[in-house]
């Protein structure tokens, strides 16, 4: 055995060591949706078509998809098309960054940016049911197609600051998100079971809430269970925290509807 | 918020044949227990509080919800397959607004052994 041949084994011999999670925090560890770590009855309700709540909210966003409004007298058909098919590879790809605006933008606020400059409508309340209903409409026509965020040239710098608040401790627990997501998925704090954190099924229908709701609205649900200020929905801290969030969720299959607890 | 209310039965069934019917009802469920911290209002109770089943204009299911009952609230139950026609689910709210679904059955006879 040479040196070389040395080396390799000591270096396959670390990477199975049970403290290698702790060493190699996310790129170690196989990417899985949150789906995997619900439970077999939240599972099934996805799973089933008629009983999956998420359903319900698709039923309303194919019905807005053909509503004129606004000055312009358009709907999203009017521009997209019935299905929306050149949307599809878009939608998997959000945040994206803006080139007028100089920044990213989540999919929420490229709908109401879409209603405001072409169809000269009202922008909608984050996280209202109308606006999740048109994105959880989006995103199910991009259901099965790999995450895949760029991160790459002006995006860069919101990438940062999105890993940066992601490693960063907050609030009265002292806590950040890798601690629980990247350390230790699979296990219980409380009742609930942690999950990698993974936003590839968002907007998701969750039980707790009994409505459809956004990345940005879990991460304040993090937020508040850690003790932590939340920020608000759209703020460019969450706008980052989802660009790194989804660039770690690369690969993974677009989910919706999901249903999660 | 759009009201939506769905049935599923089989479509076709024997005589004599116990079958489910499933149904979902897209509703908040309120409470009216919950305090809004902005505005410092409860939130009034809006609950479906009847939910009925006629096949074929008979009452053959009848419920009566509460408080504790789910958002979106996912009911199913068996019924026996008797004659061919319609089954009718109906909702009642608070406020005595009725909602319904409804959906054809077509019950055959046994195929003779």
């Amino acid at each position: 055995m040479g040196p070389y041949q040395r080396g390799l084994v000591l270096a396959v011999a670390l990477l199975l060591l049970p403290g290698a999670a702790l060493i190699f925090p996310a790129s170690a560890q196989e990417a899985r949706s949150g789906y995997f770590y619900a439970s077999p009855e939240t599972q099934a309700l996805q799973d089933d078509p008629f009983a999956n709540p998420g359903s319900l909210w698709l039923e309303e966003g194919r019905a807005r998809w053909q509503r004129i409004e606004g000055a312009a007298g358009k709907s999203c058909a009017s521009c997209h098309g019935d299905n929306g098919t050149e949307l599809i590879e878009a939608s998997a790809a959000y945040p994206k960054f803006n080139k007028r605006l100089g920044r990213p933008i989540t999919l929420s606020q490229q709908i109401n940016q879409c209603r405001v400059r072409h169809m000269g409508a009202a922008a909608l309340a984050p996280d209202s049911e109308a606006l999740m209903s048109i994105e959880l409409l989006l995103r199910q026509r991009a259901a099965g197609r790999p995450m895949q965020v760029s991160v790459d040239g002006p995006m860069r710098p919101f990438y940062e600051r999105g890993k940066a608040l992601y490693f960063q401790r907050r609030g009265q627990f002292n806590m950040a998100c890798y601690q629980c997501h990247d350390q230790r998925p699979g296990e219980f704090v409380r009742g609930e079971r942690l999950s990698q954190g993974q936003i590839n099924n968002f907007p998701a229908y969750l039980i707790r809430w009994g409505t459809v709701g956004s990345a940005h609205r879990r991460f304040q649900l993090c937020d508040r269970q850690a003790r932590a200020e939340p920020f608000q929905i759209g703020s460019p801290e969450y706008v980052a925290l989802e660009v790194y969030v989804a660039h770690r969720a690369r690969g993974l299959a677009v989910e919706a509807p999901a249903v999660r607890p | 918020m759009a009201e939506i209310r769905r049935i599923s039965v089989p479509k076709q069934v024997e005589k004599g044949e116990i079958f489910t019917v499933r149904t979902l009802a897209r509703h908040k469920m309120e409470p009216g227990v919950h305090f809004d911290a902005n505005r410092f209002v409860v939130t009034p109770r809006l609950l479906l509080q009847e939910v009925k089943c006629h096949y074929n204009g008979r009452l053959v299911f009848y419920a009566e919800w509460f408080s504790a009952v789910s958002s979106n609230p996912y009911l199913t139950f068996k019924l026996r397959a008797e004659e061919s026609g319609e089954i009718v689910v109906t909702w009642v709210d608070d406020y005595n607004v009725i909602t319904t679904a409804a959906a054809p059955i077509d019950v055959i006879d046994k195929p003779k052994s």
